[in-house]
């Protein structure tokens, strides 16, 4: 069964990721913040991971992208940034730090879920 | 080496001086030198053709000289007789005058034979020895009258006698003593028979008188037309070919022919020797020209003299012309070099009419041309600089000007794009929520309580979401300067305090609010609403920028001011961040802080309403350690209250 890690410091969020991809056959993995997500990516070695951008802590979703980019044990993951922050230098930034996609929010459950499903096949 | 280009007009002017003296005195010298050799030669060409008139005529009476050719040719012929060893004919004074042995042609014959004859008069004949060989030699008086004209002499060779037998020797002597005197006797009529034989050897006599009578007469040769030498003071000569230039251009037809000979010292003149039409040889006559050579050198040292003479006298001259031309370009030229070191003040004096005057003065026009333009082109250059100078200050105070606008501008700018990225991440964040349930509702089927739960979601979102939007309108009506509705009446700072701290739910902030409160605190005029803004605003911040530990809110008078400071134990902020925490936008860029949402305009708030309470802001803050943001009221006096 593929492995999709969230990560996320609004519950909601998590919550809404969570149950979008439910009916799929896949096992849903939750971090609130960028280091719990960090160390959770590094011990499951997900296929994908949904991390947003600005989160508390020490690491934010850029830090934590590039660290697991630079891994070679990590660096196959399937990161798709999730962020608020919807302009172009903000893309560009989260490309550069090795991101594979790239999710603005607010977004539709559906097209998440049609792009999970695209990046597994 | 100096080329001419380098040389002073003045050096030029003395050099073409000397030079046309050095000139004029060597072209002088040179004339009267000529004129002198001229007419020490001539005087002399004009003795010998004098001496020459002369010796013809002394000759010419003799018409003979062809005799005395005939007298050596006679003597040669004879000569060649077997048995002769030579044959020789004597003056009267024992001089040879022709030989077989032609060298001997002028010698003295000093043989005692040769005396005895000429002496006597009579034959005379023996053993002798001629040129180291033994002879018999006959000699026979040449007689004119009783007269002596001189001898013939011959000589015959021993060689047969002195090697015949004795008794044939007697027989041999006898023939010999027969033959010989027939051979003088014979010879001696046949110059007998030649008449002149006398004049002949009277030419030797003339030559060598008019050359000891003569001091300026050194030679004297007379040449048949054969080239052969009949008389000459040196007798070595006599009877030699005479082949120098001079004779051979008068054999070859010239009249005269004149030559020095400087090795020598003489003065050669050669003539023809006529006599009738008939030409007969050359007189040569060489006359003594060491004086001539003497004066010439005198004339030398004079000339050498003179052209000294003149060398000084032309740079004498040359200085004397030179100076009053010289003399005022030289000054001009000191004051052009003036002038050229920048001295504008120069004046050329002018001293004469000519064309270095008419110098003079276009130079003074030109200096004071210069100076004129140079004084207006500094006065330009000032008014310039002054004018670049206001200019540049005029630009400088516009272009710091433009720069304070433009850093606002760009400040500004930079902080409204990030206040926009802020903004819209502070919207998108509850939309997120709002737009993901309500399509999980549409879309899929939901348990009664998921439903619920969702629409709680969407509920909980959207009030954040108008909160968020009203905050956002409060701050562009900020933005755009528009003064807040502001209701002032006398409050008591401490109740606005304590209202807001309510507000704060222990639970949801996860500490507590202390406060420490002066009691009867006096009243400020103040916008409630406005005033709990600020106390709110001051305490959002300090429970975002603390993780923990408790927040203390106090009230106190100091100064004639009421109080409020809110102390938090949180990430502090930093001494360079202090200054612009009450800026617009302003937000310190850390990590711990990073998370954290805000706008930037909590504390801007915050003092443009205290500001418009005429208040006054503090803040003490360290990193790491805490933070205590305070604002201060004018106490409100009762002359006020009773207004
Ligand atoms: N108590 C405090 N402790 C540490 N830093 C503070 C404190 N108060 C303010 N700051 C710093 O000053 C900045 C400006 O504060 P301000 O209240 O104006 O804006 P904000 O809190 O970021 O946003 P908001 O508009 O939501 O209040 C903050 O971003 C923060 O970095
Ligand atoms: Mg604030």
């Amino acid at each position: 069964m593929n492995k999709i890690l969230i990560v996320d410091d609004e519950e909601k969020v998590r919550k809404l990721v969570e149950i979008t991809l439910s009916i799929g056959k896949v096992e849903i993995l939750q971090a609130s913040s960028g280091e719990e997500g960090l160390k959770i990516a590094r011990e499951t070695r997900p296929d994908i991971i949904l991390l947003d951008v600005m989160m508390p802590g020490r690491f934010d979703g850029f830090d934590v992208c590039k660290l697991l980019k630079e891994d070679p044990a990590t660096r196959d993951i399937y990161i798709i940034m999730l962020t608020a922050k919807g302009q172009k230098a903000d893309k560009e930034k989260g490309f550069a730090s090795g991101a594979d996609d790239y999710f603005v929010k607010p977004f539709s459950p559906m097209e998440l879920m049609e792009k999970i499903d695209k990046v597994l096949s | 080496m100096i080329s001419l280009k380098d040389m002073k007009i003045q050096t030029k002017i003395i050099m073409a001086m000397v030079l046309l003296l050095i000139f004029i005195g060597l072209l002088s010298f040179w004339a009267s030198y000529m004129h002198e050799k001229k007419s020490l030669l001539t005087n002399m060409q004009h003795n010998a053709v004098i001496l020459n008139h002369a010796l013809i005529i002394s000759i010419t009476n003799q018409k003979s000289i062809a005799e005395k050719v005939n007298l050596q040719t006679l003597v040669e012929e004879l000569s060649l007789t077997e048995g002769i060893f030579g044959v020789w004919v004597i003056d009267n004074s024992s001089r040879i005058t022709s030989a077989t042995f032609r060298e001997q042609a002028g010698e003295v014959a000093s043989s005692y034979l040769i005396s005895d004859a000429l002496q006597n008069g009579y034959y005379v004949s023996g053993f002798d020895t001629k040129l180291g060989e033994q002879v018999y030699s006959a000699i026979y008086p040449l007689k004119k009258g009783n007269k002596i004209l001189g001898a013939v002499e011959v000589a015959f060779e021993l060689r047969e006698y002195l090697n015949a037998q004795t008794s044939h020797r007697i027989h041999l002597a006898a023939q010999m003593k027969r033959d010989i005197r027939i051979m003088a006797e014979s010879l001696s009529s046949s110059i007998e028979k030649m008449q002149y034989i006398n004049e002949l050897i009277h030419i030797q006599r003339l030559v060598d008188r008019l050359c000891a009578e003569s001091e300026i007469i050194s030679r004297i040769m007379i040449v048949d037309d054969n080239s052969r030498t009949i008389a000459c003071n040196d007798l070595s000569r006599v009877g030699t070919i005479a082949d120098d230039k001079g004779v051979k251009a008068v054999i070859n037809g010239a009249d005269i022919y004149t030559r020095l000979a400087p090795s020598q010292k003489i003065y050669l003149v050669d003539m023809p020797l006529r006599i009738g039409d008939e030409f007969k040889g050359v007189v040569s006559i060489g006359y003594d020209a060491r004086d001539y050579y003497t004066h010439l050198s005198e004339i030398f040292r004079f000339g050498s003299l003179i052209s000294g003479i003149g060398v000084l006298m032309g740079i004498l001259l040359a200085f004397q012309v030179s100076n009053p031309i010289i003399k005022p370009i030289q000054r001009l030229t000191d004051v052009t070099k003036k002038l050229a070191r920048g001295d504008l003040t120069v004046k050329a004096s002018v001293s004469s009419r000519d064309e270095i005057g008419t110098l003079a003065i276009a130079f003074n026009q030109m200096a004071e041309d210069l100076a004129r333009s140079k004084e207006e082109i500094y006065q330009y250059s000032k008014t310039l600089e002054q004018k670049v100078k206001q200019r540049t200050q005029e630009l400088e105070l516009s272009n710091q000007e433009l720069r304070e606008i433009q850093n606002e501008l760009m400040e500004a700018s930079m902080a409204k794009s990030e206040f926009m990225s802020i903004a819209s991440h502070e919207l998108r964040t509850p939309l997120t929520s709002v737009l993901g349930y309500s399509e999980l509702l549409l879309t899929r089927d939901l348990t009664e309580s998921q439903k619920k739960e969702f629409f709680g979601f969407i509920n909980e979102e959207s009030v954040l979401l108008s909160k968020i939007i009203d905050d956002l309108l409060d701050i562009s009506r900020i933005e755009s300067q528009k003064a807040f509705g502001f209701v002032k009446k006398p409050v008591n700072l401490a109740d606005i305090l304590l209202k807001d701290t309510k507000y704060y739910s222990r639970a949801e902030i996860g500490r507590r609010i202390i406060t420490d409160m002066e009691e009867n605190l006096p009243l400020v005029n103040a916008d409630e609403e406005k005033i709990g803004q600020v106390i709110k605003n001051l305490i959002d911040n300090a429970i975002k920028y603390s993780p923990s530990g408790d927040i203390i809110a106090k009230a106190f008078v100091k100064d004639n001011k009421v109080w409020i400071a809110i102390q938090d134990h949180g990430i502090g902020i930093s001494q360079k961040d202090i200054p612009h925490v009450f800026d617009k936008f302003f937000r310190v860029k850390q990590k711990e802080t990073a998370h954290i949402s805000g706008t930037g305009l909590g504390l801007a708030i915050v003092k443009y309403i205290v500001e418009f309470h005429d208040g006054e802001l503090d803040i003490k803050s360290k990193l790491g350690e805490g933070t205590t943001i305070g604002f201060g009221l004018p106490v409100l006096k009762d002359r006020d209250l009773n207004e």
